[in-house]
């Protein structure tokens, strides 16, 4: 038995393309909504990181250190700039380099911008006199003050560290008697963190970067 | 379609020449002499344009992977810093991190395979180290 296929009539066939047609249109659609709400945007706000203190405090506390001009540093001297912090020493011999390296491709790409700063506590209130720290700052051929190398009292350093989520320990058996993490915090107007990238990875720095812009413009947004 | 798809996904993932030297570089050596070669300042010499490179080409392999405890003189400035070894590498190691810096910086260089490493290990001499005001 011979069975002829079925003939789909041309009014029939046309309605069903135009359907197709519709519905995939209805499909990209619905992809570039969804693409675009995914991709995160250059305003969508940094999150607020660290943990508020008992009475609900959060960001980095009050302190008084010592630059590498011998000038004081206070909160005030970062007063309406937003600061990437880290921890490190000069006779360093593991990781500091590697940071120093990290902080320098951030101070180079905000050179002559008055609203980033870079501020390197040193961890060895011992041997970084200030002294050592102009030397250092020297040695990378950069100059406060944007780039701020700090010392402190002995134990103040340490204390901060904590508040920037990084940890500083003295430690016989490591290299170069102290023991830290090497992370890169960005602290915003109002000392709260708002990022923080490994400074030893330095192929995560323009990332990094991209963050500290979008809590720049956040800025810029709210004087308009 | 699939096969062209995985191909052209590949290759863009993948398209640098030395792409585990590359790897190497970044995860190595980049966070002293950074991704584009230049150094530190006075704490870590430049590696590309370095006269160093090209005066000691036979001992660079050595240097990679013993370090250096003396005074550099490249371009000249001094590097008094030490520059820590990299024990764990082996000679193919070696020549992939060599053949990228060379493909970036050194084109004229030709390519290195790992017995040219293996000979030219052990080369290295400590230089003429004039007093220098460390800190």
């Amino acid at each position: 038995m011979y069975l002829c296929p079925p003939s789909i009539p041309d009014m029939k066939y046309s309605k069903f393309i135009s359907k197709i047609t519709s519905a995939s249109l209805l499909l990209a659609l619905f992809i570039a909504v969804f693409i675009s709400a995914c991709n995160p945007t250059q305003n969508a706000p940094l999150p607020i990181l660290g943990t508020p203190d008992a009475e609900g405090n959060i960001g980095i506390p009050d302190f008084q250190l010592i630059n590498q001009d011998s000038q004081v540093v206070t909160q005030a001297t970062f007063k309406n700039k937003v600061y990437v912090a880290d921890f490190f020493f000069t006779s360093c011999p593991t990781i500091c380099k590697a940071l120093a390296k990290s902080m320098h491709e951030i101070y180079q790409h905000y050179e002559g911008n008055d609203k980033v700063y870079l501020l390197s506590h040193s961890i060895d209130y011992r041997r970084d006199s200030v002294p050592r720290l102009k030397r250092y700052e020297q040695r990378l051929g950069v100059h406060a003050p944007n780039w701020q190398f700090v010392t402190g009292k002995p134990g103040e350093i340490q204390h901060l560290a904590k508040y920037y989520m990084s940890r500083v320990i003295e430690d016989t058996n490591a290299p170069g008697g102290y023991d830290h993490s090497g992370y890169l915090v960005l602290v915003d107007h109002e000392k709260r963190i708002r990022a923080y990238v490994n400074g030893t990875k330095i192929e995560d720095i323009p990332d990094f970067i991209e963050k500290i812009d979008r809590l720049l413009a956040s800025y810029e947004d709210s004087t308009k | 379609m699939f096969t062209l798809l995985c191909i052209i996904l590949l290759s863009c993932g993948n398209n640098a020449q030395y792409a585990q030297g590359q790897e190497l570089y970044t995860n190595r050596c980049a966070s002293c002499h950074g991704i584009d070669g230049a150094g530190l300042g006075t704490l870590t010499p430049p590696i590309k344009a370095s006269d160093y490179y090209l005066k000691y080409y036979k001992e660079v392999p050595s240097i990679i992977l013993s370090g250096a405890k003396d005074t550099m003189l490249v371009n000249g400035q001094l590097y008094w810093d030490e520059m820590p070894g990299n024990h764990d590498f082996s000679a193919t190691e070696i020549a992939n991190i060599m053949n990228y810096i060379n493909s970036k910086w050194y084109p004229d260089k030709s390519f290195l395979s790992p017995i040219d490493i293996k000979k030219s290990l052990g080369t290295y001499t400590p230089k003429d180290t004039t007093a220098v005001q460390k800190d």
